[in-house]
């Protein structure tokens, strides 16, 4: 461009060449003159968001997609990551999910996002639901979506709904499309009745794995979710077991010469890890499901239990009292390069690889005090998340976002409180109890199925 | 002496007495394409030895103040401005960095910036502000990182304040309609809360203001990287929400100035607060 | 009439309570008797069935000894016995770690027996973690109570 300008201009050739110079010289200094604000902060809340009833076109479409719609609200509204405005404060009424929303009035009632959907019921009992994803003040679609299943299986779908919406406005995977093992409580403490149960997240589809005949603890399910693994007291003797959810069948994980317990599964599903005791002595081990072998990792003369493998099944963190107190403690999955990761002041224990990998929960106590926290697998960046009388416990959700704990409150007047299982974002916020039927604790949440 | 006679011989007599117009062209050419890439080189020796200066907001002071121009080949006035972060630890500073005038708010690099002489306005900024101090401190490794990556950037600085004339102050937008601008959209910006650190979350957005301090159009820089990047795409459509908020109408922008902001960029920086 | 009522009403409960003490009450689980809140080996509650340890400790205290001397001079006169020892926590831990512990404790425990003379083939552990308080309450005095290995008969041999 330079060049063109000065070709016709009668000037000495180099005097030509440095002007052309000057002036491609200025061209670049002044091509970023625009004025640019930084914004460094802002606010932090929920995100409101509008979710329209879901449409049908007879009175059975219209009450499935009535049911739908409520299970949405529920599932994003408990992430604690959205608020769903008030359907009562709603202004447009829409017809059909297919056409553009009239977007002034839904900024009017700042909604950031809106979502609208339809269900459609065939002969055959099958069910399909349509949605969009609208974003409001930019007014465009962000996603659409359709399922097809049959009409039993509404909740699930529903869950999905809440999944992809989830996803695409916080960039994480979704999980509520997952459930959740714990066991449930009841009784005078001295004479606690436990019995294994599984819910939906959400707490739905509750039902009772085992009868409270036998003292049960600590289940964990298997990377099928067909199989949950878990201690229990049959015969007085504790050892770990598997249970099939499906059939309700249990049997005895290996043939150990003493008492087994805190049972995982390996990420692939192929191997049971757990701790066995004998003599004062735990040590932890694995054991393959399919042949039968047996792996002892550890061999210090102490205390070592609470294994959790990485989610590449490369590595494992334990509890262990090598060092004189419970600690942290990173090895390979052959119990080679035993490393302490957990350095701050007070106990660790109960360590739990987060399904990302990125991070490690456990739990602390310091200073007569609970805490359930989470750090880094080379043991850095320590932060503590909750706290109380007691929690401990932590279990991932699928994403590697929350964390679901045990917690038992405060005594009051000398009585003991009560046991309950709550669930907190990762970064310390929204802490809120999951509803169980009876007194609940040791939860543990469901993988995502592919 | 060899190398010399080899190479820089043949050419200079090529290029420079045989007035061949095609060499010379052509080196021109390479020359222009060299500095596109590199930058301008740095004239200032002494710059070389700095720790990179700090970050502090750019002031601008309207018709107020008019700064003496700065002849930069003498030794600058260091700097007083400078010994108000003395007390800070991580941050060490070379004592002749040297701070030009600048009327001229242009800046790829984030937060850095140069100072004005008025020790007075400074104060008042701090004392006024201390949320911006604490997002400028915290950002300090930011620019310490940036600052290595992004030289050439300053180099052209260096030459553009040079180019600037003091009467040019006054008509740019004062620290504290900038402020005002800020706060604004503030309010409207709803931050996604712990995502992972996936690194720099960062979103400009690039706002076209009518008169009345309403955004016409607005769009995001880096559309590529939402493809790849989930969390950004998060963070960046919280972005451009808060700048198409209908809560965040008639900007507070003064109509006089209305050339100097019909076109803005707005960098929505969530590191201060995001993460876990 | 309400006066005579009344004494003899207080005369028999005396009764009964001299002869409650007398012997205590057999627990069948455990094969302990219980009397005035404690529990024995013995049917004249002369030898005391549990020991206390510190927090976070599995050792064997002073205190404990002499409990287990006891233990042990019943055990040899009791031949036919066999003997299940329990290990228990406070709830001041965390689950797993407390069923290890608690482990560590009852060993502690028959390790000491079997020093003392009495046969391997006798004694065996269990660890109940915290899931067996014996005194609920969430305070160091309850706690002090549920840091305990209890020595049972094993109802089970």
């Amino acid at each position: 461009m330079v060049i063109n300008i000065f070709f016709f201009i009668k000037l000495k050739h180099t005097k030509k060449i440095i002007l052309s110079f000057l002036i491609f010289f200025s061209y670049i200094l002044n091509v970023n003159a625009e004025l640019k604000i930084d914004i460094t902060s802002g606010y932090t809340e929920p995100t409101p968001i509008g979710i329209h009833d879901f449409i049908g076109t007879n009175d059975e479409e219209e009450a499935l997609a009535k049911q739908i719609t409520k299970l949405v609200i529920a599932d994003l509204n408990n992430s604690g990551l959205f608020k769903i405005i008030d359907p009562k404060a709603y202004i447009q009424r829409i017809s059909s999910p297919s056409i553009m929303p009239k977007f002034s009035d839904w900024k009017v009632i700042n909604a950031q996002a809106l979502i609208v959907g339809s269900a459609t019921l065939d002969a055959n009992g099958h069910v399909r639901i349509e949605f969009r994803l609208w974003d409001v003040f930019a007014e465009q679609q962000m996603a659409g979506w359709a399922f097809s299943t049959v009409r039993s299986n509404w909740r699930q779908i529903s869950h999905r709904i809440a999944d992809k919406v989830y996803e695409r406005l916080t960039g994480e995977i979704g999980y509520f499309d997952t459930r959740i093992v714990y066991i449930a409580e009841s009784g005078p403490y001295k004479k606690r009745i436990k019995r294994l149960a599984i819910m939906d997240q959400d707490g739905a589809n509750h039902r009772f794995l085992t009868d409270g005949s036998n003292l049960v603890l600590t289940p964990r399910f298997s990377p099928s979710q067909q199989e949950v693994t878990y201690l229990s007291y049959i015969g007085r003797i504790p050892r770990v077991y598997l249970l099939d959810i499906e059939t309700g069948k249990q049997e005895i994980v290996g043939d150990f010469p003493g008492m087994t317990f805190a049972p995982r599964f390996s990420p692939f599903g192929d191997e049971v890890i757990m701790s066995l005791a004998t003599e004062g002595n735990s040590d932890i081990y694995t054991y393959n499901l399919k042949t039968n072998i047996r792996k002892q990792l550890t061999t210090y003369r102490g205390i070592d239990t609470s294994p959790s493998f990485s989610p590449n099944a490369k590595r494992i963190v334990f509890n262990s009292d090598r060092g004189g107190s419970p600690q942290l403690y990173v090895m390979t999955n052959k119990g080679k390069k035993i490393k302490r990761i957990s350095f701050g002041k007070g106990h660790y224990s109960t360590p739990v690889w987060s399904p990302r990998g990125d991070y490690i929960a456990f739990t602390k106590f310091f200073n007569k005090t609970f805490y359930i926290g989470i750090m880094t697998p080379d043991g850095k960046g320590e932060r503590l998340i909750a706290k109380g009388f007691l929690v401990e416990g932590p279990t991932w959700t699928p994403n590697g976002r929350m964390i679901a704990y045990t917690k038992k409150d405060y005594p009051k007047q000398k009585k003991d409180g009560k046991t309950r299982v709550f669930l907190i974002d990762v970064t310390g916020y929204h802490e809120r109890e999951i509803i169980t039927p009876l007194e609940a604790s040791d939860p543990a949440w469901s993988p995502l199925l592919d | 002496m060899i190398l010399n006679n080899l190479i820089f011989l043949p050419i200079k007599r090529e290029v420079l007495e045989k007035k061949n117009y095609l060499l010379q062209s052509l080196a021109f050419h390479l020359l222009i394409i060299m500095l596109i890439y590199y930058g301008l080189p740095n004239l200032f020796r002494y710059r070389a030895e700095f720790l990179p200066p700090l970050p502090v907001e750019i002031i601008n002071i309207s018709n107020k103040t008019a700064a003496p121009k700065i002849n930069f080949k003498k030794t600058p006035d260091t700097s007083k401005n400078k010994t108000n972060y003395a007390n800070q630890e991580n941050i060490k500073y070379d004592n002749q960095t040297k701070i030009p005038d600048t009327t001229e708010t242009i800046d790829e690099t984030k937060e850095v910036t140069e100072i004005k002489k008025k020790k007075i306005v400074k104060l008042k900024e701090l004392k006024k502000k201390p949320n911006q101090l604490q997002s400028v401190l915290k950002s300090i490794e930011q620019v310490k990182k940036d600052f290595s990556d992004k030289k050439k950037k300053d180099r052209e600085d260096t030459k553009s304040e040079e180019k600037v004339t003091p009467t040019k102050l006054g008509i740019n937008l004062s620290i504290s309609e900038i402020d005002a601008v800020r706060r604004h959209f503030q309010q409207c910006w709803n931050i996604p809360s712990g995502a992972r650190e996936a690194g720099d979350l960062a979103t400009e957005i690039k706002v076209r203001f009518n008169k009345e301090g309403n955004v016409i159009d607005a769009r995001i820089v880096n559309i590529n990287r939402m493809k790849r990047d989930r969390y950004f795409r998060t963070a960046a459509e919280s972005a451009l929400r808060a700048v198409l908020n209908p809560r965040c109408k008639n900007a507070p922008l003064p109509e006089n100035k209305f050339d100097k902001w019909k076109n803005l960029t707005l960098n929505f920086d969530p590191k201060s607060i995001i993460g876990y | 009439m309400h006066i005579i009522r009344t004494i003899s009403v207080l005369l028999l409960s005396v009764f009964l309570y001299s002869c409650a003490s007398k012997s205590g009450m057999e627990d069948v689980s455990t094969g302990l008797y219980e009397k005035g809140g404690m529990s024995y080996l013995d049917k004249a509650a002369t030898v005391p069935a549990k020991i206390y340890f510190d927090y976070d400790q599995y050792l064997i205290t002073d205190m404990a000894s002499n409990t287990l001397d006891l233990q042990v001079a019943w055990m040899e006169k009791n031949p036919s016995r066999y003997i299940l020892v329990e290990g228990h926590c406070d709830e001041r831990g965390t689950r797993e770690y407390n069923l290890a512990l608690g482990e560590r404790r009852a060993n502690a425990v028959i390790e000491y027996l079997s020093s003392m003379g009495i046969a391997d083939g006798r004694l065996n552990v269990v660890s109940y973690g915290k899931e067996r308080p014996d005194s609920d309450g969430s305070y160091e005095d309850a706690w002090q109570k549920n840091r305990r290995a209890v020595t049972t008969i094993d109802v089970d041999r």
